[in-house]
């Protein structure tokens, strides 16, 4: 008897074989479910311990079990939770926790992973609003269009990939293109104030006879200069122009520098109905579309003409580092030549 | 009936006869305008250029007709004198930015003792915004500029050097001179400063130069010719050798009108 109550004890002690693979699954289950939750988070912004989810499910179980506790008694409860219970046991370890469905969760879960990932994008501290648009490099269509406000959340863009990165190219206003890889699992975190360039700002501001003829109808050209000749990159329709004109990125302007202007028109003895005509038509800066990017270091050749062509107001320029430029233009000579 | 055909005819003669005496005896003076402020043609091609300066040449030339009775004004003629108006910057740059503009008149031609120049304010650097809707408003604006006031500086500037005789006689009696011109004609009020340059002996008997300023005065006479009166001043001494000289010697080499008062 001892004998046999001996082996019957240690029988009931050893784990079975089937309880350890069924634990041995529940952990690979919960690892995969881990790791889902780490890729959500990282790529959606959101996973299970996200006070919602939490709360969804957790919050649920618990007052179904309160329920349950306060309507029935004990005989009650096991007679009904016994055959719940032994259902969900058994769909656990018939379906959630068999083999082949674990095998197809994980391919699942891999090919997902390795298909889809994130960029995040960090907006910038100051300045205007900007618009990123995302568009992958095989394909001239755009992916995803973001706009991002200052000091603003951070945005998440959810984007197709490949194990072996996917190129995309980042086109944000205001700033130069970025070509950026997108790997899997990782995805991609772009802080715009630290990982874009900012396209330079310039401003240009026409003489007062410009001004004049700008309201008149006026329209004003920029030629991009290079070894090859000059290169027309943007023009304004007849009054469009009401005076100062903004290329590149479109920027406030800074508080200090119409001060200066005044300064500066003062300095020319300007009649004070004039002067006041000019630093009107100064602060009202228009943004013009130029058909190419202007790094720094391009040279540009920017014109105004009359109404019926006459050349009226020029100005060179070399496009600087610094983020604004304010470029006064000055009157043509009579002499003055088109851009060569 | 014939005869009736011979007295139109006749008419007809006379009239032509009488508008040639009149455009021969009035000194024609061609106008020309021409708009150089770059501020004012770089807004318009070259053929409205070209339209304004012909629209403001015969616009000018109506205005001093009507206002300047001495003499016959013709736009774009290819009279030997020539009053070319000039619309430009103040300060004649040729540039754009801030600025005065003005008419810049200039008389040139034969026997014009001095070439020179009148300036009048078209434009103050103020209204240096004021833009023309038309071609025609221009032309308008332009020819404002011709008012009373400015047309008697003209004169004073400019047309007093302008001969409208190269004879006169002295009457020593009453320090007047007769210059025998038709003063309906020529539309001379009364009160108009006329001024003679002649040669009158000096008391060493040389010939001097002297430029005597005289007032027209209502003086019935069957020619309707002018009668100016010398300034009365018994102290001035080219009245004084005017009245000493002979008649002879007295020598007129021209008239002008220095102040014009137009007739009634």
């Amino acid at each position: 008897m001892p004998s046999c109550l001996q082996g019957t004890v240690v029988a009931k002690n050893r784990p079975h074989k089937a309880d350890r693979s069924i634990a041995l699954r529940a952990i690979l289950l919960a690892l995969l479910l881990a790791a889902i939750n780490l890729w959500s988070i990282r790529h959606l912004g959101y996973g299970f311990e996200d006070p919602v989810s939490l709360l969804g499910l957790t919050g649920g179980v618990a007052a179904g079990s309160f329920v349950l506790d306060f309507l029935v008694d004990d005989g009650e409860r096991k007679a009904l939770t016994t055959p719940v219970r032994d259902w969900l046991q058994g769909f656990l370890r018939r379906y959630v926790l068999a083999t082949p469905t674990l095998v197809i969760l994980y391919t699942v879960a891999i090919i997902g992973a390795c298909t889809y990932s994130s960029t995040t994008l960090i907006p910038p501290s100051q300045g205007n609003p900007v618009t990123v648009t995302i568009s992958p490099l095989d394909s001239d269509q755009a992916e995803a269009e973001i706009n991002l406000e200052p000091k603003g959340e951070a945005a998440r863009q959810l984007l197709v990939s490949n194990p072996f990165g996917r190129q995309y190219k980042l086109s944000a206003s205001g700033y130069l293109d970025e070509t950026i890889v997108l790997f899997p699992l990782v995805g991609l975190t772009i802080d715009i104030d630290k990982d874009l360039d900012p396209l330079p700002t310039i401003l240009l501001r026409p003489p007062l006879d410009a001004v004049f003829s700008l309201e008149g109808g006026g329209t004003a050209k920029v030629y991009l200069k290079s070894n090859t000749g000059c290169q027309l990159i943007a023009k304004t329709d007849p009054k469009a122009l009401k005076g100062a004109f903004m290329l590149g990125a479109q920027r406030a302007v800074p508080a200090n520098l119409p001060v200066l202007w005044e300064l500066e028109l003062r300095a020319r003895a300007l009649e004070d109905q004039n002067l006041a005509k000019v630093m009107h038509a100064w602060r009202q800066s228009v943004p013009i579309k130029t058909t190419a990017d202007l790094p720094s270091g391009s040279q540009l050749y920017v014109e105004i003409r009359s109404s019926v062509d006459k050349l009226k107001a020029i100005a060179d320029v070399v496009v600087g580092d610094e983020p604004f430029q304010d470029v006064p233009m000055s009157d043509a000579p009579s002499d003055a030549a088109a851009c060569h | 009936m014939n005869s009736f055909r011979i007295i139109l005819a006749s008419l007809a003669v006379w009239l032509a006869g009488a508008a040639v005496a009149t455009a021969q005896d009035k000194i024609e003076v061609g106008i020309t305008f021409g708009l150089k402020a770059r501020h004012f043609t770089d807004e318009l091609t070259d053929a409205q250029i070209a339209q304004l300066n012909d629209m403001a040449s015969a616009a000018i030339a109506r205005t001093l007709n009507a206002g300047v009775g001495f003499l016959s004004f013709v736009a774009n003629s290819a009279a030997p004198l020539q009053l070319s108006i000039e619309l430009d910057r103040s300060d004649r740059a040729d540039s754009l930015g801030e600025a005065e503009f003005g008419l810049f008149v200039a008389l040139k031609g034969p026997d014009i003792p001095q070439p020179s120049e009148s300036y009048l304010i078209f434009q103050t650097s103020l209204n240096f915004g004021d833009n023309f809707s038309s071609i025609d408003a221009f032309s308008r604006q332009i020819v404002e500029t011709f008012s009373d006031k400015h047309q008697r500086k003209l004169v004073s500037d400019l047309l007093s050097q302008v001969a409208i005789a190269d004879h006169a006689d002295f009457q020593r009696e009453t320090s007047s001179w007769i210059i025998q011109r038709d003063r309906v004609l020529l539309c001379l009020g009364a009160k108009s400063r006329l001024v003679v340059l002649g040669k009158v002996p000096n008391e060493l008997g040389a010939l001097r130069d002297v430029d005597v300023s005289a007032l027209v005065i209502n003086v019935e006479n069957p020619d309707d010719w002018i009668f100016a009166k010398a300034k009365d001043n018994p102290d001035d001494p080219v009245i004084a050798l005017l009245q000493a000289a002979s008649p002879d010697q007295l020598k007129t080499e021209r008239v002008a009108v220095a102040e014009y008062m137009r007739c009634n």
